[in-house]
């Protein structure tokens, strides 16, 4: 049955004609906006009841904030665009998002607003003299620290782990001496200054950079595929709840300016490296998604925090485009999927429960019936993927053919493909503590560069196989730490990479 | 079937034999299982092409042995990365069969790689299937393949030599002999790998004792020595649950001291061998040891510190 009102369906139409690619940056943000402020709405008004009726188009002018530019020519906002749900078989819901401007008041952070998470982080670990010390010798390191978690942070850990599912990234020995953890130190520099102080304010709390690290490498993790699935309700539910707030691809790219900032940390060799990363993620980080960072990393040490109701927390974001679903509607959801069309698939919500109420009771949720698509059959699935679980996947197979050729070009010789891993003297290699059986492991590429150092790429053929592929990689590592070893994903992005000691990487020729 | 295929791609294609095979095993009653795996050898997806392949090895007897001799011969000519994939799962298949025909066709193999002076890699692989399939009828064209072939590509094929000519008493003499070079010796450890007999166990002594007399070398530099002691630690490892009680305690103990000398090797491979031996053979007063010689890379340093665990819950026990 179609339950689309006709304005709903006319702001659909609406959300059609001014879908833009979202930005990456806040720079770039801020330019889109500069361009569809007067069609989207911002700011906290959108459950005020000032809202008008159609879109007005901003003049050209030079005024130096938006939202006083906003004011200053009298610009009125339109209804927020809608989120629309699709019923799939089996009980699953596709929930499609328009393209999202977030509100400009959410571009600010006061240290009002965070005293009392910042009290709570404090009292569960007090600043202290900094243990911070900059170990970069090791490039190409895989979470490389220093030291031993104190036991506060190791209760920390185990809460995060409890909340979220395990660590998709490994985890440092000790997360306050680790390279991402002092990275989201100094990041705060660069950020804007509408956050920079509260950014100043909860990063220097221990604790609270804890959880954000635990955040980076247990929640955003899961970006890391491209087709990102949360299977653990908690995670699940709280993916459904932050998109409806702030915008699925808003979300991803926030998490994608974690891993990134993941990634160049650990991939840095001097402190020049380290502190270009922090810049990057620093001014990358708009308040809104300050903000999320805040409720994600909160959400994951409940117990640890038990000053801060969740409802508080989620205040913080309250103001956003949607409300939160009620808790009935999302504590059921089992899984959620991020697929590559932009829309988020969640299965397991109750029996019985309406759509609508997914969205929570203020949303602009709309329902799109059968012949809104998608209903015969299910979700169209990504075709960027083969069949699950079996590597009969065009893309997999280019990305290994075009890395051999590219290897061979290089002067690499003992080109394998798919075979079983050898180190470089051609003989077969055994993890030497197997995972369930499997002694040997079977490299998508593997060659022996000019300098006689073998090289070993594995690729992430299927998103739902991060696990078993994580595996592989360390298992390759276990069976030939001579070699180097690398995990990525079909679009290029690195996961892991192992260099043995000594080794230089890249090395001439590559 | 369709799940049955699915099923044994995915499993071969992440190297879960345990799984292939019990997979295989499950269907091997029903008659289609065979129709299914020969057509899947016609796929153009090699991941599919080297699970029929293992599932024929797993079926055995002399019509896989024949179709898979077919298969080998088609992807050879391929001439691709795909097909020498293939190539390399047939070897391995073959080795596995106990039927006739999968001996003579690995002799065939042998005769092509000698004729074409293939690399190393594809030697190594046939050596170990052959060592697998074992037979002195096998002697003479070993022997021949040899004279044929640069001493730089015989690879393992020099190792399966010395095991197919001596006795296990031999073997024993020829491993302690300081004037038999440890590269040889590395050679006939690694074919060991594909099958160690039972026969043979008593023969590691001698092979551990080479070791302990290169290991001063093996600890300082990354060489012949590191690698045959990083060699003969996977061999031991590879066999762990038949090796371990079977070493007398004298034997038990000079790996114990080996494995503690190298676990300072500065060849990672070694050291790690070595750590992961000594959790086998180790005491509670090793875990400081390990933890003083823990690699810093989170991957290797995880070995060490399971290691050191182990070892001291040993202790507790």
């Amino acid at each position: 049955m179609r339950i689309v009102p006709s304005l709903l369906r006319v702001t659909l139409a609406l959300s059609l004609i001014l879908a833009a690619a979202c930005a990456t940056s806040r720079e770039q943000l801020r330019a889109d906006r500069g361009q569809q402020q007067a069609q989207f709405p911002a700011g906290g008004s959108q459950h005020s009841e000032s809202r008008t009726s159609g879109p007005q188009r901003a003049k050209s002018t030079a005024v130096a904030h938006p939202q006083e530019r906003a004011l200053a020519e009298g610009i009125t906002w339109a209804e927020p665009l809608p989120v629309h749900i699709d019923s799939l078989p089996g009980g699953r819901l596709r929930l499609s998002f328009p393209p999202q401007v977030s509100s400009l008041d959410q571009e600010r952070l006061s240290v009002e607003e965070i005293r009392p998470l910042l009290a709570a982080f404090m009292s569960f670990r007090p600043r202290a003299t900094p243990r911070l010390r900059l170990m970069l010798e090791t490039p190409g390191g895989t979470g490389s620290s220093q030291g031993t978690a104190a036991p506060w942070e190791l209760r920390l850990r185990e809460e995060f782990v409890s909340q979220y599912g395990p660590a998709l990234l490994p985890m440092p020995e000790s997360l306050e001496t680790s390279r991402l953890y002092l990275a989201l130190k100094l990041s705060t520099r660069y950020m804007d200054d509408g956050i920079r102080e509260a950014a100043q304010e909860l990063f220097s709390a221990p604790a609270f950079l804890a959880s954000v690290s635990l955040s980076v490498l247990v929640y955003f993790a899961a970006w890391l595929a491209p087709e990102p699935l949360f299977s653990k309700a908690f995670a699940a539910a709280l993916t459904v709840r932050l998109s409806l707030l702030v915008g699925l691809v808003e979300l991803g790219q926030l998490a994608r300016a974690c891993l990134r900032l993941y990634q160049e940390a650990e991939a840095a060799t001097t402190p020049q490296q380290l502190e270009a990363a922090s810049e990057r993620f620093g001014k990358a980080l708009g308040g809104t998604s300050l903000r999320v960072l805040v409720v994600v990393a909160s959400l994951g040490v409940p117990q640890v925090l038990p000053k801060v109701p969740e409802g508080g927390l989620w205040t913080l974001l309250s103001p956003m485009r949607h409300a939160p679903a009620s808790g009935l509607a999302l504590e059921s959801i089992a899984t959620a999927h991020v697929v590559a069309d932009g829309s988020l698939i969640i299965a397991g919500v109750a029996a019985g429960t309406s759509a609508a109420s997914v969205c929570g009771e203020l949303a602009t949720c709309s329902m799109m019936d059968d012949a809104g698509g998608a209903s015969n059959g299910g979700p169209k699935l990504s075709t960027r993927y083969g069949k699950p679980h079996t590597r009969q996947n065009p893309p997999h197979n280019e990305a290994i053919e075009a890395e051999l050729a590219k290897r061979e070009a290089a002067g690499h010789t003992d080109l394998r493909k798919n075979q079983p891993q050898q180190n470089a003297n051609k003989v077969d290699v055994y993890d030497r503590k197997p995972i369930k059986g499997v002694s040997f492991r079977k490299p998508d590429v593997s060659s022996v560069r000019p300098d006689g150092i073998r090289h070993n790429t594995n690729y992430v053929s299927n998103p739902r196989d991060m696990q078993r592929e994580l595996d592989a990689f360390e298992a390759m590592g276990r069976a030939d730490p001579s070699a180097i070893h690398e995990l990525y994903l079909l679009d290029g992005t690195l996961v892991r990479r192992y260099v043995p000691p000594g080794v230089g990487f890249p090395s001439m020729g590559r | 079937m369709e799940q049955f295929q699915e099923e044994l791609v995915d499993a071969c294609a992440w190297g879960e034999e345990d799984r292939a095979r019990e997979l295989v095993s499950r269907f091997r009653a029903e008659p289609m299982t065979r129709v299914v795996l020969e057509a899947m050898l016609q796929e153009p997806d090699a991941t599919t092409r080297q699970a029929a392949v293992f599932g024929l090895g797993e079926l055995g007897g002399a019509a896989s042995a024949l179709r898979l001799e077919q298969q080998l011969v088609l992807e050879e000519a391929q001439g691709d990365y795909d097909g020498d994939s293939v190539v390399e799962e047939v070897i391995r298949a073959l080795g596995r069969i106990e039927a006739e025909g999968a001996r003579a066709a690995l002799v065939r193999k042998l005769e092509r790689l000698v004729t074409a002076g293939s690399k190393p890699g594809n030697m190594n692989s046939v050596a170990h299937a052959l060592w697998k399939r074992r037979h002195p009828d096998l002697l003479p064209v070993i022997r021949q393949s040899l004279s044929q072939l640069d001493p730089k590509v015989s690879g393992s094929l020099q190792g399966l030599l010395v095991l197919l000519e001596k006795t296990p008493d031999e073997l024993q003499a020829w491993a302690r002999d300081p004037s038999v070079t440890l590269e040889y010796k590395t050679r006939v450890v690694t074919v060991l790998d594909a099958d160690l007999p039972e026969a043979l166990l008593t023969t590691l002594s001698s092979f551990i004792s080479a070791a302990s007399a290169s290991s001063e070398e093996a600890v300082s530099q990354t060489g012949e020595a590191s690698y045959y002691c990083n060699r003969l630690f996977t061999l031991l490892l590879l066999y762990k649950e038949q090796v371990i009680p079977a070493l007398s305690e004298e034997t038990r103990s000079e790996l114990r001291t080996l494995a503690r000398r190298l676990v300072a090797s500065v060849d990672p491979n070694c050291s790690l061998g070595a750590a992961v031996v000594l959790e086998s053979v180790g005491l509670p007063e090793d875990a400081p040891l390990l933890e003083t010689h823990r690699p810093a890379e989170p991957i290797l340093a995880k070995v060490f510190d399971d290691a050191a665990r182990a070892l001291r819950s040993r202790q507790k026990e």
